[in-house]
């Protein structure tokens, strides 16, 4: 939004400049005077431009403008301030003193929103929902990763938190479920460049043995890469939520896409802004500890009768009394304190400085941030450097160039699924009963803790899980004005750029552990490093015409290349001779290479009719051609057409506009596509080794036979809303049906393992997905002291698969029936849950009782701001309604004996008999997500300190993921075992538990 | 219409520097990762082959012992399902409990006859040669999957349709063995004298030291088909086979035969039955009665040698054990395919079992094993017809201990009742459930 409003700006500027040279127009006016906003202040920076001639300027910090205008008639100036609705005043004569109020625009309908990939309309005509959030809306409160911030913000948007792991691990998703197999995911746009948002695994499942060397449905609990864009250089985020609005992003765009532009500089004084944020993160919510009481009684959760074969520890075994003996050594040791009780300091300082002249300005940030993670020795940090140049090459020629650094250092623990010797610290401890001490000894070893396989005090203490990322994001656009005149202009606009990062991942479970000591060849190191190179480039030709009844006519035609390449390769050596982090010096070493290849082409064309700001409509198509599908050579089409009437602007409207000042109704149909797994065609040998046996490298079928007919998911979106403002601003509506149809869905269709395959890609399925999504705004206070505004977003959103395309019912995610999985069946939602449940009584198994939906029935957000004089204070309130997950975290403290709600309830889950569908659990939420109070000094108090040199300054405390009510026994129920899968993320297995964090902020301007 | 001023040639350069930038790879490439089968080599494919019949070898240890009550892996902890499976008796036939006992084996099966039908085009002993071999792993693989599954499918490829694979019944799926391993047997005679040498020669790994000709290879070919035979009860066949085996009564030679070999190298796999035995943790333990009904627990070697000594009790789901499973002395021991002892237990079996009994030569056959095992050999009085069927079990236990064979023998002479039930509610399993991807039923 704000690149396009500069545009007009520095548009508008260069008009001035071509006008001040050019003496041929001898007559001309002067006008000048102040621009105020709507409490009276003087706004600063306010674009004026003379409409059908090149005059204009800008208002200086104290509001004062001055414009020539070329004309002895004079001219109709335009105020244009963002935030604030355009205001237009017809000058014929030299006048000075001119007062112009602007009028704030609550329902935002001047605003400029996305409809093409290189062209916007006004919100007040725009035919799509599409989200939009400044800067300031976006963090209230510091967020650790950007997609943090997006919680609650955008109806239709939902965030799942994958594992509360320092360092990211977020799923995002726009109007539920749109595919099966592909990525679930939006795709992410900065500044023209398309940003990776992949989550490399770095192979912590290796050493947690959740998965195998190489697997290929690892467990890793990565990181996501979006992770690496600083949120505080975000000036706007735009959300295309898929199917109609993104068409013209083809066959990457179902999912939806995020737009995001970065801060851009102002001609001008240099401003300085620093932003100060310390804070702590604590442990969001405990799980409870069960206190064990002496003796045999379960219902005093006696530890004989909690352990009635008895337990061995440190050697040592223990049975019946002597359990009572044990217990009397240590009573009660609260580990979750002690594993998870880390008050971690937190800290982000944020520099930027922004100013420049009239043909070139600047923006430059810094920020440094590092958390202390609530585990001991776990933890992130990021530094974080950007430079944005926008430049005018020529009166006609302006470039920007955005470079950005990220470099980021994450230990993230070791959480998660494990298996053999459960070397992940909430697993081990979902077995270790509160009275055994497992702590490190003052002799700095570690009592043996045999029932789990390691000791979780020593996975702490002595290993280590490491993410260094390296990124550089360089984006650049030349917007050429080929010629303009009153009524038809025509622009070049290239834009694009590349993004590299590099990832290494170093991991060490040292020989001297407990776990590792039962291993043949003890001590492993994994070591991944990756390098993704994403480069793109958008070019658009884009003609406007506008007729002198105000009928506008917008066409563009385009193209889009794309290349991405990916390529990670990761040794694991086991056998070490000694406790450290490099490979070398160990007796086994293995390497796993992945390499992802797509080169993608996209044509489109797109025509967009603007009648006066009544009647828009817009149509357009674009044809895709990528080496992910079988056929290289075909294009892929995707249409589009939407439209928008805005009611209250015709005469019929009368009166009611003092009550309904804004009404717009909006339809939209389109296309757009989900690529399939980049290497789903293909179906090359795996390495099957006989290395010890002396005849090399073997090779063997592959578990995923290839497709060479695999083609793009389709969705087809209608959507259908209004949007309507009432009393002046007081309450604005937005309102917004979709209904989807997504064919030529991939499922990864399970072979009969005769076949000697386990599954191929396959275009085959069909699924329905509706929903409704609403926005409310409501500002019952507007005045020059108080400020109080609320807003609720809204979504419920629907899926079914319709058809399977004669692919058989199937489970996918979680870990079998037996322990609940789900279930993609024809007439079934996709997110539906199955277990198994076996009655003793008849012994009677049925593997695929339908134990429910893990989608919410819906989600609700909550904003609150309130603005008392210089002071505010602003909540964000979100709340999931139902959806099922599956907590298996509580199936292993079940097994363990160590639930807190006690044995008789334990022994009651476990003898039901159900197998998997006690395990299954509401994760219906309420979370206080954001708050903040903050204080803004009076301006008069700022001129008068230090001799002003303070712009403003501003201090509070600001709070992320404050509170947290679920019955949800877990620690959160926003979680996914699996990471960023579309469908089965609802599935904890003794994840990392999730943080609070509270911050002191301080903020001024320089 | 006015026209700005413009600088085009800035504009062009950039424009073409960043579309060159992009726009000229080709959308088509190999598949980056991995090769195609059309261009690897006969040796990588027949390593492949080999190396895939280790795979789920882990489970087949852990899952066979236990079901047998030969050994438990006591790894509640880390998954339930160890115990819920296998030792409770309830498989799952969707679970990864199941699966690695049915999908590796036709993964092996379906690659060796992609092999086999690329060998086609081959001269003809280099055809014969790729032909003797596949055929030969084919009809053991089809021989896992029979003796373990209640049906089986023998359709190779099966096709991509659950519902439209054909299952049979075990007894149809060993006939298919059969008729794999002769025509492996038929292919090896025109093999010529060496699997090397020739545009498609290939040799098989260290596990076949002894048996990598085509004239040794068609023994193991042999020894696998009297295996097969005693499991369908054609004694006659496995009087036959046993004497193109490599069959010796020597007590030296109790291991000799083929193997499947592990090791630590980038891709290989290793021995992952082995425990160290000194570590603080063991999860693989033998049944309490292993050592408890083993009548010379001082002197037979085959007990002393498959487990290591007693510890303090261990128990975990209400199973306990102290001695843990130590049959593998390093994670790169290879494991017996077929070994000479089994080999002399099958003669012993066919001398008690088949048309004409010869009790006099069974004994002498299990003495050679008695004799290696270092305990006192059988006499006319303590072997005899009427407690042969008892003495030869009980020799196949010991001598076979943790490869599997206790729970397929002890179904084979319907004595399953007599295995152990260590808990209420446990049962033994007599047969896996097919696979749901299979087209099997719901248990």
């Amino acid at each position: 939004m704000k690149t396009w409003r500069l545009s007009v700006a520095v548009a508008a500027l260069f008009l001035c400049i071509f006008g001040a040279v050019a003496p041929a127009f001898a007559q001309e006016i002067v006008v000048s005077g102040t621009v105020l906003d709507d409490r009276g202040k003087s706004a600063a920076g306010v674009a004026i431009k003379a409409k059908g001639i090149q005059a204009g300027g800008f208002s200086d910090s104290k509001g004062l403008w001055r414009v020539r205008i070329p004309n002895a008639n004079g001219a109709t100036l335009v105020f244009s301030y963002i935030g604030f609705k355009p205001f237009e005043l017809k000058v014929t004569e030299n006048k000075s003193d001119i007062v112009v109020r602007l009028q704030e625009d609550v329902l935002k309908t001047s605003e400029i929103v996305v409809t093409g990939v290189a062209s916007g309309v006004k919100r007040a005509v725009a035919p799509n929902s599409i989200g939009t959030i400044s800067a300031k809306e976006l963090l209230p409160a510091p967020a650790q990763t950007v997609d943090q911030a997006f919680a609650g913000k955008f109806a239709g948007v939902t965030i799942r938190q994958n594992s509360g792991a320092p360092g990211g691990g977020m799923s995002v998703n726009l109007r539920g479920v749109t595919t099966i197999t592909g990525t679930g995911q939006p795709l992410y746009i900065i500044d023209g460049v398309i940003m990776s948002n992949d989550a490399l695994q770095g192979g912590l499942d290796v050493i947690t043995n959740a998965t195998g060397f190489g697997s290929a449905s690892p467990q890793g609990q990565p990181s996501n890469r979006i992770a690496d864009l600083n949120p505080n250089d975000i000036e706007d985020i735009q959300v295309l939520k898929g199917g109609s609005a993104a068409a013209v992003y083809g066959s990457k765009a179902a999912a939806g896409v995020i737009i995001i532009t970065t801060k851009k500089g102002q001609a001008g004084r240099t401003k300085i802004d620093v932003s100060q944020q310390i804070g702590f993160n604590s442990l969001l919510r405990k799980q409870g500890t069960l206190r064990y009481n002496p003796g045999r009684d379960s219902a005093n959760n006696g530890v004989q009768a909690a352990f009635p074969n008895g337990l061995t520890f440190d050697g040592r075994r223990f049975v019946g009394s002597q359990l009572d003996s044990l217990l009397a050594l240590n009573p009660f040791i609260d580990y979750e304190n002690q594993f998870y009780g880390q008050q971690g300091l937190s800290n982000e300082t944020t520099v930027s400085a922004s100013g420049g002249s009239e043909k070139t300005q600047f923006f430059l940030s810094g920020t440094a941030r590092s958390d202390q993670a609530i585990m001991p020795n776990t933890g992130y940090s990021r530094y974080n450097a950007r430079l944005n140049v926008t430049h005018e090459f020529a009166d006609n020629i302006k470039g920007d160039l955005n470079i950005n650094y990220t470099n980021s250092n994450s230990q993230r623990g070791f959480t998660g699924n494990s298996n053999q010797t459960n070397t992940s610290v909430p697993y081990a401890a979902a077995g270790l009963p509160s009275f055994l001490d497992i702590r490190r000894r003052a002799d700095g070893t570690y009592p043996i803790y045999a029932q789990a396989g390691s000791n979780p005090a020593e996975i702490i203490d002595i290993l280590r899980n490491f993410e260094y990322i390296n990124r550089v994001i360089v984006s650049g656009k030349v917007d050429w004005s080929i010629f303009k005149t009153d009524e038809q202009s025509l622009r070049f606009v290239a834009q694009g750029g590349a993004d590299f990062f590099s990832q290494q991942n170093n991991l060490t479970s040292p020989i001297t552990t407990q776990h590792e000591r039962v291993r043949p060849l003890p001590g492993r190191v994994v070591d991944t490093r990756a390098n993704s190179i994403f480069s793109n480039m958008f070019l658009n030709l884009i003609h406007n015409y506008t007729t002198e009844s105000r009928i506008s006519f917008t066409t563009t035609v385009g193209a889009q290349f794309e290349n991405r390449s990916i390529n990670s390769v990761s040794v694991l050596a086991e056998g070490l001779v000694a406790i450290q982090d490099y490979l070398t010096n160990s007796s086994r070493q293995e390497i796993s290479q992945q390499i992802t290849l797509l080169y993608d082409r996209g044509f489109y064309a797109q025509e967009e009719i603007d009648f006066d700001s009544k009647i828009f409509f817009t149509a357009g198509i674009r044809g895709d051609q990528s080496s992910a599908f079988g056929n290289t050579s075909q294009l892929y089409l995707f249409p589009k057409a939407a439209g928008s009437v805005r009611l209250s602007q015709f005469d019929f409207w009368g009166d009611l506009k003092n009550t309904i000042e804004e009404f717009k109704i909006r339809a939209a149909w389109g296309q757009s596509g989900n690529q399939p797994n980049p290497l789903a065609k293909f179906g090359g040998l795996v390495q099957n080794n006989i290395i010890g046996g002396g005849t090399g490298v073997g090779l063997l079928t592959p578990g995923t036979r290839g497709n060479p007919d695999i083609r793009p998911e389709r969705t087809t979106e209608l959507e259908f809303g209004i949007d309507a403002g009432f009393l002046n601003g007081l309450l604005g509506l937005e309102l917004t049906y979709y209904t989807r149809s997504i064919t030529d869905l991939v499922v990864q269709k399970d072979l009969p393992r005769s076949s000697g395959y386990t599954n191929q890609f396959a275009n085959a399925a069909r699924m329905s997905a509706s929903g409704i999504e609403a926005s409310l705004n409501i500002n019952p206070i507007r005045s020059n002291d108080v400020d109080w505004s609320m807003r609720f977003n809204f979504l419920r959103a629907r899926q079914l698969i319709e058809d399977m395309g004669g692919v058989p019912a199937f489970s996918r995610g979680g870990f079998g029936q037996n322990l609940g999985t789900y279930r993609i069946e024809t007439g079934l939602p996709p997110t539906t849950i199955i277990g198994r449940q076996t009655r003793i009584a008849n012994n009677v198994t049925d593997p695929n009782t339908i134990v429910g939906d893990g989608q919410a029935n819906f989600n609700l957000a909550f904003s609150n701001t309130l603005r008392f004089g210089g002071l505010s204070f602003y909540f964000l309130v979100d709340h999931q309604n139902g959806g099922l997950g599956i907590n298996l975290t509580r199936f292993l403290m079940d097994l363990g004996g160590t639930t807190p709600d006690g044995l008789i309830a334990i022994r009651d889950r476990q003898r039901r008999n159900l197998t998997s569908t006690q395990w299954v659990e509401d994760a219906s939420s309420i979370r206080l997500r954001e708050a903040s109070l903050l204080y803004t000094f009076n301006r008069d108090v700022m001129e008068n300190f230090l001799g002003g040199a303070f712009q403003y300054l501003r201090v509070g405390v600001t709070g992320r993921n404050l509170y947290l009510i679920s019955n949800y026994s877990g620690f959160d129920p926003e979680v996914s075992n699996f990471g960023n899968v579309a469908v089965g993320g609802n599935v904890e297995v003794t994840p990392f538990p999730s943080t609070r964090s509270v911050f002191f902020t301080l903020q001024f301007g320089l | 219409m006015k026209f700005l001023s413009f600088k085009r040639p800035l504009v062009a350069l950039f424009a073409a520097g960043l579309l060159g930038l992009s726009a000229c790879q080709s959308l088509d490439f190999n598949d980056p990762n991995a090769p195609a089968a059309s261009t690897a080599s006969v040796q990588s494919l027949i390593t492949g082959i080999e190396g895939g019949m280790r795979i789920g070898h882990t489970n087949f240890a852990f899952g066979l012992s236990g079901m047998g009550r030969e050994a438990y892996y006591l790894d509640g902890l880390s998954d339930p399902r160890w115990l819920s499976e296998y030792i409770a008796g309830q498989p799952d036939p969707s679970g990864p409990f199941v699966g690695p006992f049915w999908a590796p084996r036709y993964r092996v099966i379906v690659a060796a006859n992609q092999l086999i039908t690329r060998a086609q085009t081959f001269s003809a002993v280099d055809k014969a040669r790729v032909e003797g071999v596949a055929n030969t792993l084919i009809g053991h693989q089809l021989m896992a999957v029979a003796s373990t599954f209640r049906n089986l499918t023998i359709q190779i490829p099966a096709p991509d349709d659950p519902q439209q694979v054909r299952l049979v019944a075990p007894a149809e799926g060993y006939a298919e063995a059969a008729r794999r391993l002769d025509a492996g047997f038929a292919a090896l005679q025109s093999a010529g004298a060496t699997f090397t040498g020739g545009a498609n020669g290939f040799t098989m790994s260290r596990g076949f030291t002894g048996f990598n000709t085509p004239a040794t290879f068609a023994r193991f070919n042999r020894a696998l088909r009297a295996r097969l035979a005693i499991w369908q009860g054609d004694f006659a066949a496995a009087s036959t086979a046993l004497q193109q085996s490599f069959v010796t009564a020597d007590s030296a030679q109790m291991g000799l035969g083929c193997y499947m070999v592990f090791g630590s190298g980038s891709g290989d796999i290793l021995n992952g039955v082995f425990e160290p035995p000194t570590a603080a943790v063991i999860r693989f333990w033998a049944h309490p009665t292993f050592e408890s009904e083993c009548e010379n627990p001082m002197q037979d070697r085959r007990f002393l040698n498959d487990v290591a000594p007693a510890r303090s009790q261990f128990s975990q789901g209400g199973l306990v054990a102290t001695r843990p499973f130590a049959v593998y002395k390093s994670n790169t021991d290879p494991i017996g395919i077929i070994r000479n002892e089994e080999l002399l237990l099958i003669r012993a079996e066919v001398n008690i079992r088949g048309t004409s009994p010869n009790i006099d030569a069974a004994r002498a056959d299990l003495n050679v094993i008695r004799r290696a095992a270092g305990v006192p050999e059988y006499t006319a009085t303590t072997f005899t017809a009427t407690n042969a069927v008892d003495r030869l079990l009980y020799e196949r236990r010991y001598s076979l201990f943790g490869e599997g064979h206790r729970w397929i023998d002890m179904r084979r002479f319907n004595r399953t009742s007599r295995l152990p039930l260590d808990r209420p509610g446990d049962q033994i399993i007599t047969g896996f459930p097919v696979p749901i991807t299979d087209g099997g039923g719901t248990n």
